[in-house]
């Protein structure tokens, strides 16, 4: 995968996840962690080589049947990439109103969401009034709320304290024993070695095998 | 509530909207003043069309000099008349009925009284055309002149439906206008909002959705714009055929006038707030699509 003519980012990158899986990118800054989580989530298209989401292959896709992918993917961006103008429960509830719904059904587990992640507090703050960590909380409750088949998280964990970090991974431990599928960019090398799971190793645009007993190639 | 149902993007805080309420207000105002004097022409274009009578009039002239006395020419313009196949009747009109017609220029006094009148001739012919070989025909007697009304009336309906071209051209210019402003202003909402529209693309909205959003916004625009312009414009309709000489042509203030000025202000409401919805739609969507 390369930017528009620029240098290729990633090459000779062949993984599969497990729907289920629970995964960790890791890698020195630069390394292209974010490059992949944008490959996965259908923010950039690679090159060469083919990106398989659901059993689809992307590229063969239209553009009428990315939102419906999309939708099945929660994406916790490392810029947080809220929006402004909205408040913090109206950022979280953006994906469901996407879908159509709205009203009380989307109210409640928006505000349950934000008082588990400690926001309760803050629901009509815009995020500009909000610190680093607190935004990307928001960003991750905005991820997760919509119950994704596969939650994409980079860095989710870099702007908060260790105590409020364990309790976004026990979060994300409990969508993936619900089914979602979990990957998550992070060189928090405490949290890798914490929680043990499989490791995709970046270094300078090549994936380094270090997997633990779940990761599988193909 | 707790979660209004805010729109996603603030596409309201952008200088170039209240630009757009007045470009749309004021092309809708033209549309509005032109939609209204065509139809105005339109009902004195058919008044003069039933004006347009078969009946003509022969005017014989007193003081033309000849030897012949008004009763002889006269006698002699009938008969001639009557020998044509277009005309289908011919009647003399005689003095005390001339006097009538004429009071309304001459007044009552004593000169309306020993003023020499010209003898007036009546001639209804099949088709209004026919007036060509009346004329023709009356070529024989100096004295004998057709008052061909016809002919001017006809010029001036070419002059109406001229203006009414030009009316119609007014409305599908300002509607150019009106769909450049909102293409420009669409563009230039859509390179602002980039970014957001990208998350949105990422979180799953579809084309549709993010369309829907830009809609919504120019629709609500366009119909404060035109609204604003459709009013100014019937007010200007009312105070121009209360204070200048339009008064006489039908967009008076009379049931029918304000009837018909409300309906074409509500025309071309509804007609600028569809058409400028649907225009942001369509570029918004075509913008999209050529999107990666
Ligand atoms: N939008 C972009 N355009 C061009 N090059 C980019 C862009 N984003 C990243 N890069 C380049 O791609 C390479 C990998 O960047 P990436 O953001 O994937 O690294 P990372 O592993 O996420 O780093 P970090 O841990 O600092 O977040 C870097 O050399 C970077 O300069
Ligand atoms: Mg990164």
């Amino acid at each position: 995968m390369r930017y528009g003519n620029g240098p290729p980012i990633l090459s000779d990158l062949t993984f599969a996840l497990e729907a289920g899986s629970f995964h960790f990118i890791t890698g020195a800054s630069g390394a292209g962690k974010s490059s992949l989580v944008k490959l996965i989530t259908l923010a950039e298209r690679p090159a060469r080589g083919t990106v398989t989401l659901f059993g689809q292959d992307v590229a063969a896709l239209s553009r009428h049947a990315l939102p419906a992918l999309r939708r099945r993917i929660g994406v916790v961006f490392q810029d947080y990439r809220l929006l402004e103008h909205l408040t913090v429960i109206d950022n979280v509830a953006l994906p469901l109103r996407l879908t159509g719904q709205g009203g009380a059904a989307v109210e409640r587990p928006v505000i349950e969401l934000l008082q588990w992640v400690g926001l309760g507090d803050h629901l009509y703050a815009h995020p500009g009034t909000l610190s680093g960590g607190q935004q990307q909380r928001v960003a991750i409750a905005r991820a997760v709320i919509g119950r994704p088949s596969l939650l994409v998280a980079d860095e989710p964990t870099g702007n908060v304290d260790e105590r409020i970090a364990m309790r976004l991974m026990h979060l994300f431990e409990e969508l993936n024993r619900l089914g979602t599928t979990v990957v998550i960019a992070t060189h928090n090398m405490v949290l890798i070695d914490y929680f043990g799971y499989p490791r995709l190793h970046l270094d300078a645009g090549h994936l380094e095998r270090q997997s633990g007993p779940r990761h599988s190639e193909c | 509530m707790l979660i209004r149902p805010d729109p996603i993007l603030a596409l309201n805080r952008e200088g170039g909207s209240r630009l757009l309420a007045w470009i749309v207000g004021l092309t809708t105002m033209s549309a509005m003043l032109a939609l209204v004097g065509a139809l105005a022409l339109g009902g004195l274009t058919q008044r003069w069309t039933t004006g347009l009578t078969n009946t003509l009039t022969v005017e014989i002239d007193p003081a033309a000099g000849t030897i012949a006395s008004p009763a002889v020419t006269v006698a002699r313009v009938v008969a001639l008349l009557r020998a044509l196949p277009a005309v289908t009747a011919v009647t003399p009109i005689d003095e005390a009925t001339t006097r009538q017609l004429l009071r309304p220029w001459l007044g009552d006094g004593a000169m309306a009284d020993t003023l020499p009148l010209p003898a007036l001739v009546s001639v209804t012919v099949a088709r209004a055309s026919d007036s060509a070989a009346i004329a023709g025909a009356l070529a024989a007697v100096p004295e004998a002149q057709l008052d061909d009304h016809a002919a001017w009336l006809g010029d001036l309906l070419a002059l109406a439906q001229l203006a009414r071209i030009l009316a119609g051209a007014t409305i599908v210019i300002v509607g150019g206008i009106a769909i450049t402003a909102v293409v420009l202003t669409t563009r230039s909402g859509l390179a602002a909002h980039r970014l957001t529209i990208e998350l949105l693309h990422l979180i799953g909205a579809t084309d549709r959705q993010i369309a829907g959003q830009f809609q919504h916004h120019v629709a609500v625009l366009a119909l404060r714009g035109s609204l604003a312009g459709v009013i100014t414009g019937g007010l200007l309709i009312a105070g121009l055929t209360l204070l200048t000489p339009l008064h006489s042509l039908s967009i008076t203030l009379s049931p029918t006038g304000v009837i018909a000025t409300t309906l074409a202000g509500i025309v071309v409401l509804v007609l600028a707030t569809t058409l400028a919805a649907l225009t942001t739609r369509w570029t918004v969507l075509r913008a999209l699509r050529r999107l990666p």
